[in-house]
């Protein structure tokens, strides 16, 4: 039964990693399996051809990518919180208002949307990729990120095997798992970020629906308000069109400044009303210039990060395998049915042991030797005088060896040599041969089986075995194994 | 129509070896002692479920001379011979004398082609005559394939007495053929019947498509394994700031642990690939491949010597200075190249001693941890390189007849690294240098180191 759909992160951390497992399960096996599956997702895109097999062959139950994605969640929420927080208490600090003097607009602004956006475009420094000249800028912004932070989290909590402990950590991670850990990084510091921004602008429209605020403009600085008035319609551009009530005129900003010597606050009602006027234009600054940079880079941050996950998965090369067996044509070669166990081997034959005096027959088996060479053979190597001597097997037919055997066939005790190409497989004619002449020359005369070597080399070990088993096995007690070899 | 061979003969003649060889399968029972092989067992080879075509394995004849005698007792002139064949195999269904001629002849007169093997490196007997005469009488079309299985050369003399009964007579080496052989054979067998050309030829194509697809993937394995060993790292908890020598050696010694394990995975995967994943246990035992990576007779027999260590470092090093030069429009005289050369060469004489960085980190959560890696080494990769082209060469050529231990011959390995040709040298060693630096490779370097890699495995 496939199982229930993961996501594209548990994915990527679980697939390669069963691979890795998998390199036991035979290739012959793996080929088969996942050429069957690759064959019913061939029009497929790779992420979903890989995807779809996982389904059908990835394990049921908790698996180690989906005790990451827990945490990963979990240290994503925990992010937003500390967003939401922080945007609180910053913007309750910038338009803290007991009466006694008026909101410093500018405080506001270097707050809530200097501040943030120097640390966005310090965010910014950490999208290219690694650029030589600002290398060591680029590690000191991605170890003083709340992504960071959010990494080392992760970290601590996960417990994971080091290669995938790298890809939550800026510094250690490369090439594909680096690409992942940046965007991982940028997509946790963003979440913070844009967290941070919604409760600042919420708190800012809380403080301005449920309590009276006056604004005023303050600074040591000659500043004249036509001045000041110009900068605030440069910073204004952005939402002139769409909301021209959130643009201050001149009027308000001259009427706006105060100075705290000699006392700003216990403004009347109507100035208070007057000064209340900039509320439009602080929030959608925060808006502007906090807010929507930081949503658009959560965006981009939330793309990059799904796709740097896919190259996870897909760059990986034990999936690419994956996909090249998917794709394979089916090419088998193994047996049609399963490998039956030999049976086990015979064991090794009787041999004679010390010289047997005297005289002997003799039969050459399948032209193994001449006919002199055996006489000498088996004067010097078994002491026996070859008194007759025969021929069988070979070219010859199965009635010419029983006119050999009958010429062989007295009934006394000298003993038979049969002489046999050591180099020849022991063939079961062989032994209906032995067979006859047991038949022919009685119970009681020995029969010595002599494999003789292809001169000029000797009997081989493996020859040598062949032939004993082969004797072993024959059902006459008196049958020995004689190869002259000492 | 599907073509079929039996492969027959006298007993171990190496009939098992033939078909592991063609069949790729280290499933076929293979032994020096006659008998192993007991009964008829198909092997086919199917693409896409269609069987292009099969070899039976068979035992050897047993009895060829007693049936024979049989066979020329029913002679009914030379147009009955198959049916009389036919009537023997009847005659003779539940006797346990003839169960091995049954075995193999059922095939043939089932209609499977014949393949005759005799071993050629022994002489010539009469013995064989019997056999043969009966193969000629079941009217099959057949080839006889020489095997050598010893020493000895004795294959014109077989040749003529083949002859006499089969049209084809080949030579050909089980245990030694490399996959060339093996492909030019089974187009051979198209000979035996016009009719099987076309399903042997596209079953050599498929076989020819399917060994490229491995040497692809064994260099992807290859290149998978130089990235893990050269971008690896390990880290060890520091107490304090300063790197202790005890944290430090227990760091190199899972450094080097870990890059072992790691080419061990990759051996394994590259036998498995070529379907030699019985090899698995004789290779540890293969004394040059289990040496320590990073042992000094390692180094100096497959990495680069010192020379050409320093021409490759100074020829990337030229290559970097040269684009200054471009971009200079030559008004820098070549400095630029100049000047890369020689920084290149003598920085990579310099790292050669050099192991692993180390560095001391501090942690975002506090404590500090004691970094190692990766492998600063220059000569690493290509000491890595040589090794695995070394073994994926030895296994990709290795024959599935050949049952002993995978043995690396250092000789020959020793001048891999020099078979590269220059050019790629230079990038793959640029590619090393990426990893080196911690700067890591996207898809499109690791595909063109796996390139690299597998054009290397092609450079004999």
């Amino acid at each position: 039964m496939p199982r229930p759909p993961s996501t594209l992160f548990e994915d990527a951390i679980d697939v390669p990693a069963w691979l890795e497992s998998d390199r036991a399960t035979p290739y012959a096996e793996r080929v088969r399996r996942d050429r069957l599956i690759g064959r019913e997702t061939a029009d497929r895109r790779p992420l979903e051809r890989v995807r779809r097999w996982w389904r059908a062959v990835g394990p049921d139950g908790d698996t180690a990518g989906a005790r990451l994605a827990r945490i990963r969640g979990f240290v994503t929420l925990a992010m937003v919180l500390l967003g939401f927080a922080a945007g609180v208490a910053v913007a309750l600090a910038a338009f803290r208002y007991d009466g006694s003097e008026p909101v410093n607009v500018v405080r506001v602004l270097a707050l809530l949307v200097a501040l943030p956006l120097l640390l966005l475009l310090l965010s910014l420094l950490l999208l290219p990729g690694r650029v030589p000249g600002l290398r060591g800028l680029q590690d000191a912004l991605a170890g003083l990120s709340p992504g960071a932070l959010a990494g080392a989290v992760f970290r601590r909590l996960a417990h994971a095997p080091p290669d995938l402990e790298r890809l939550f950590d800026f510094h250690a991670a490369r090439a594909t798992a680096g690409r992942f850990a940046k965007w991982q990084l940028l997509y946790w510091s963003q979440t913070s970020a844009v967290a941070f921004n919604l409760a600042a602008l919420a708190t800012a429209v809380l403080l301005v629906t449920f309590t009276d605020l006056a604004f005023g403009w303050s600074t040591t600085l000659s500043a004249d308000p036509a001045i000041v008035a110009h900068l605030v319609r440069v910073i204004a551009w952005p939402w002139h069109a769409l909301v021209p009530n959130a643009v201050p005129d001149l009027a308000l900003v001259e009427r706006s400044q105060f100075f705290r010597l000699g006392g700003a606050g216990a403004f009347d009602p109507e100035t208070s009303r007057a000064l209340g006027g900039w509320w439009p234009f602080t929030v959608m600054a925060i808006v502007t210039y906090g807010l929507l940079p930081r949503l658009v880079l959560l965006a981009l941050s939330a793309a990059r990060l799904r796709a740097a996950t896919r190259a996870l998965l897909l760059d990986d090369p034990r999936v690419a395998a994956l996909l090249d067996r998917m794709a394979a044509p089916a090419l088998e070669s193994g047996p049609a049915e399963p490998e039956e166990r030999p049976e086990p081997r015979a064991p090794a034959a009787r041999r004679r042991v010390g010289r047997i005096e005297g005289s002997a027959r003799a039969v050459i088996w399948s032209n193994s030797i001449g006919e002199e060479a055996a006489r000498e053979y088996a004067r010097r190597h078994l002491g026996l005088e070859v008194t007759d001597v025969a021929s069988a097997g070979g070219g010859r037919t199965v009635h010419e060896d029983e006119v050999a055997l009958e010429r062989l066939a007295a009934r006394d005790e000298k003993p038979l040599l049969v002489f046999t190409p050591a180099w020849e497989p022991p063939l079961l004619e062989f032994a209906d041969f032995v067979a006859a002449a047991r038949r022919r020359i009685g119970e009681s005369a020995s029969i010595i089986v002599v494999p003789v070597p292809e001169t000029p080399r000797a009997v081989t070990d493996v020859e040598r075995d062949t032939w004993s088993r082969a004797v072993a096995r024959l059902p006459d007690s008196r049958v020995y194994l004689e190869t002259g070899a000492a | 129509m599907t073509p079929r061979f039996a492969i027959v003969g006298h007993p171990n003649k190496g009939k098992s070896s033939i078909v592991a060889t063609l069949a790729e399968s280290d499933d076929v029972a293979i032994s020096p002692h006659p008998g192993t092989t007991t009964r008829a067992r198909a092997y086919p080879l199917r693409l896409e479920g269609e069987t292009l075509y099969e070899l039976v394995d068979t035992p050897g004849f047993q009895r060829a001379r007693e049936m024979l005698a049989w066979l020329e007792a029913h002679d009914r002139g030379a147009g009955a011979r198959a049916q009389v064949v036919r009537e023997f195999l009847t005659a003779h269904a539940d006797d346990p004398r003839f169960h091995d001629e049954r075995e193999l002849l059922t095939p043939i007169v089932e209609g499977a082609g014949i393949l005759y093997v005799v071993d050629g490196s022994h002489p010539y007997g009469s013995q064989y005559e019997a056999e043969m005469e009966i193969l000629r009488w079941t009217g099959r079309p057949r080839m006889a394939l020489i095997n050598m299985i010893g020493p000895g050369d004795h294959v014109e003399e077989w040749r003529a007495a083949l002859s006499q009964y089969f049209s084809i007579v080949r030579v050909f080496d089980a245990v030694r053929a490399d996959f060339a052989k093996r492909i030019e054979l089974l187009r051979a067998f198209g000979a035996i019947d016009e009719r099987w050309a076309e399903h042997l030829n596209r079953a050599a194509d498929a076989l020819v498509a399917d060994r490229e697809r491995r040497k692809r993937a064994a260099a992807n394995e290859i290149a998978a394994m130089l990235v893990d060993v050269l971008s690896a790292t390990v880290t060890e908890p520091l107490p304090d700031p300063q790197a202790d020598a005890e944290a430090l050696e227990r760091a190199r010694g899972r450094l080097r642990d870990l890059v072992r394990r790691r080419e061990q995975r990759e051996r394994r995967a590259v036998q498995e690939l070529y379907r030699h994943g019985g090899l698995e246990a004789r290779e540890t035992e293969a004394a040059h491949l289990a040496e320590d990576v990073f042992s000094q007779r390692s180094f100096s027999v497959f990495g680069l010597s010192g020379t050409q260590l320093a021409l490759t470092g100074a020829a990337s090093g030229a290559l970097a200075g040269g684009v200054i030069d471009a971009a200079l429009g030559g008004a820098s005289l070549l400095l630029g190249a100049g000047i890369g050369a020689a920084i290149g060469a003598v920085g990579a004489l310099a790292g050669a001693g050099r192991l692993a960085k180390v560095q001391v980190l501090g942690q975002p959560l506090g404590g500090y941890v004691l970094r190692v890696g990766p492998l600063a080494d220059p000569n690493l990769p290509w000491v890595l390189l040589g090794r695995a082209l070394a073994h994926v060469r030895l296994v990709a050529e290795r024959n599935h007849a050949r049952r002993e231990e995978l043995v690396l011959d250092t000789q020959t390995a020793s001048h891999l690294a020099d078979t590269i040709e220059p050019a790629r040298r230079r990038r793959l060693d640029a590619l090393f240098r990426r990893l080196r630096d911690e700067r890591g490779l996207d898809a499109a370097e690791r595909a063109e180191l796996a390139e690299l890699i597998a054009t290397a495995i092609d450079t004999p």
